[in-house]
């Protein structure tokens, strides 16, 4: 007789608690959109680099602690996020309030004192961005949630680019308008699958107030003009054909994706698998997207 | 690999024609608002008195925002690649754009 097999959950402890604060996986992609402008930027050092990683995930890691305790009432009701530390009751609030505070104040200190005050200014700024305008004022009080609060996610690239140049220019400023005409498809595609929670906690995602066919739509409206987007730093000749190519490749197939799901829900046939598409290309598509810039301008100098 | 200014031009107006065609759009469902889903999963939170309408202004204003950067942003690349486009003589001052990317 062979013995059942031994399921273990995780063990909970601080550490990992601590980790699960910041949202790591997340985070990862804000590394990517940081990292590669500061290679298409310019040629940065490895510990210039490293640095800014370090102070861009503390930044937004505390921003992500801070999202967790003014969430922490909702967090409780939706299926997604009531193992969280808080809501499971393994952290108090003031704690996780303190932690994602001195992340902030480490990452700025950090990044003003090793990089430069631009950089500095521009992470902070998404960190107020992200805490007062995204969680706190719009994320329960309208549909343009996603949109306007999509600009928190933009500021990495800006953090990156300054990082190198000290400066800003059109090219990091249309990669900023990148990530945040690329947000709101991205979080749809999500919110579409996760109705039933955002209906349960009262936040005002997009096809709860316009319905699913309506936010089908402004997915593919704001796809079509992140595509356009993507091309504008190559026709102002920032970036070269190797990166024109992967952004109409790229673009072409997110296109696709959400054409695919938007004629499966007017045909009436089951659209969710389309949409997981949607959701989990989306992370891929912005990473190869920016990495495509950074070896463009690698391969070019 | 060289392109024509003039094929180049074209790709610009297509991307902001496709731009415009697409922001209507988006501008459309806030200015002109479908009615709101019925039942579903919205329900639940309606009833709950967790879900309420967003203040009509405000969302005119997000919706607006992005737009006018939109704009903002080809104007500022048309400047970049014709530098010539901008400059007036017509006044007492001649205004000459500058920039110019790396």
């Amino acid at each position: 007789m062979s013995a059942p097999p031994i399921v273990t959950a995780p063990v909970p402890s601080l550490g990992r608690d601590l980790v699960a604060l910041t949202k790591p996986r997340i985070i990862s992609l804000l590394l990517v959109t940081t990292a590669a402008p500061m290679y298409a930027a310019g040629e940065p050092s490895i510990w210039t680099v490293l640095l800014v990683m370090l102070g861009g995930y503390l930044m937004a890691g505390g921003a992500n602690a801070v999202n967790m305790y003014l969430d922490r009432d909702i967090d409780d009701v939706m299926a997604r996020t009531r193992l969280r530390p808080i809501p499971a009751g393994r952290m108090t609030p003031q704690q996780v309030l303190a932690f994602g505070v001195a992340c902030a104040a480490a990452a700025t200190w950090m990044l003003a004192f090793f990089v430069n005050v631009l950089a500095a200014g521009l992470a902070l700024a998404g960190f107020y961005f992200y805490v007062f305008i995204y969680t706190r004022w719009l994320k329960r009080s309208s549909p343009q949630n996603i949109v306007i609060g999509g600009a928190a996610g933009a500021f990495p690239p800006l953090v990156g680019w300054a990082a190198v140049t000290g400066s800003l220019d059109i090219v990091a400023i249309t990669l900023f308008l990148i990530v945040f005409y690329w947000t709101p498809p991205h979080f749809w595609a999500l919110a579409l699958m996760k109705q039933v929670d955002y209906g349960r906690a009262g936040v005002p995602m997009a096809p709860l107030v316009w319905g699913e066919r309506e936010t089908m739509h402004q997915m593919l409206w704001y796809t079509v003009i992140l595509l356009c987007l993507t091309v504008l730093p190559w026709w102002v000749g920032a970036f070269g054909w190797l990166y024109l190519a992967s952004a109409i490749v790229l673009g072409a197939l997110l296109l696709g994706g959400i054409i695919k799901m938007l004629l499966a829900a007017r045909a009436g046939r089951p659209w969710s698998g389309p949409a997981w598409w949607v959701y989990k290309y989306s992370l891929l598509y912005l990473a190869l997207l920016f990495v495509a810039m950074a070896v463009d301008r690698t391969l070019a100098r | 690999m060289l392109m024509s200014v003039a094929v180049s031009d074209t790709l610009f107006w297509l991307a902001v024609a496709l731009c415009s065609v697409a922001q209507l759009f988006i501008l459309k469902a806030v200015f002109v608002p479908a009615p709101p889903p019925m039942g579903g999963p919205a329900e639940a939170g309606r009833a709950a008195g967790r879900l309420r309408p967003a203040s009509r202004p405000l969302e005119m204003a997000w919706v607006v925002l992005p737009a006018v950067g939109l704009v903002l942003l080809f104007l500022w690349a048309w400047q970049l690649k014709h530098p010539d486009a901008l400059v007036r003589t017509e006044g007492p001052v001649a205004v000459a754009s500058s920039g110019g990317v790396r």
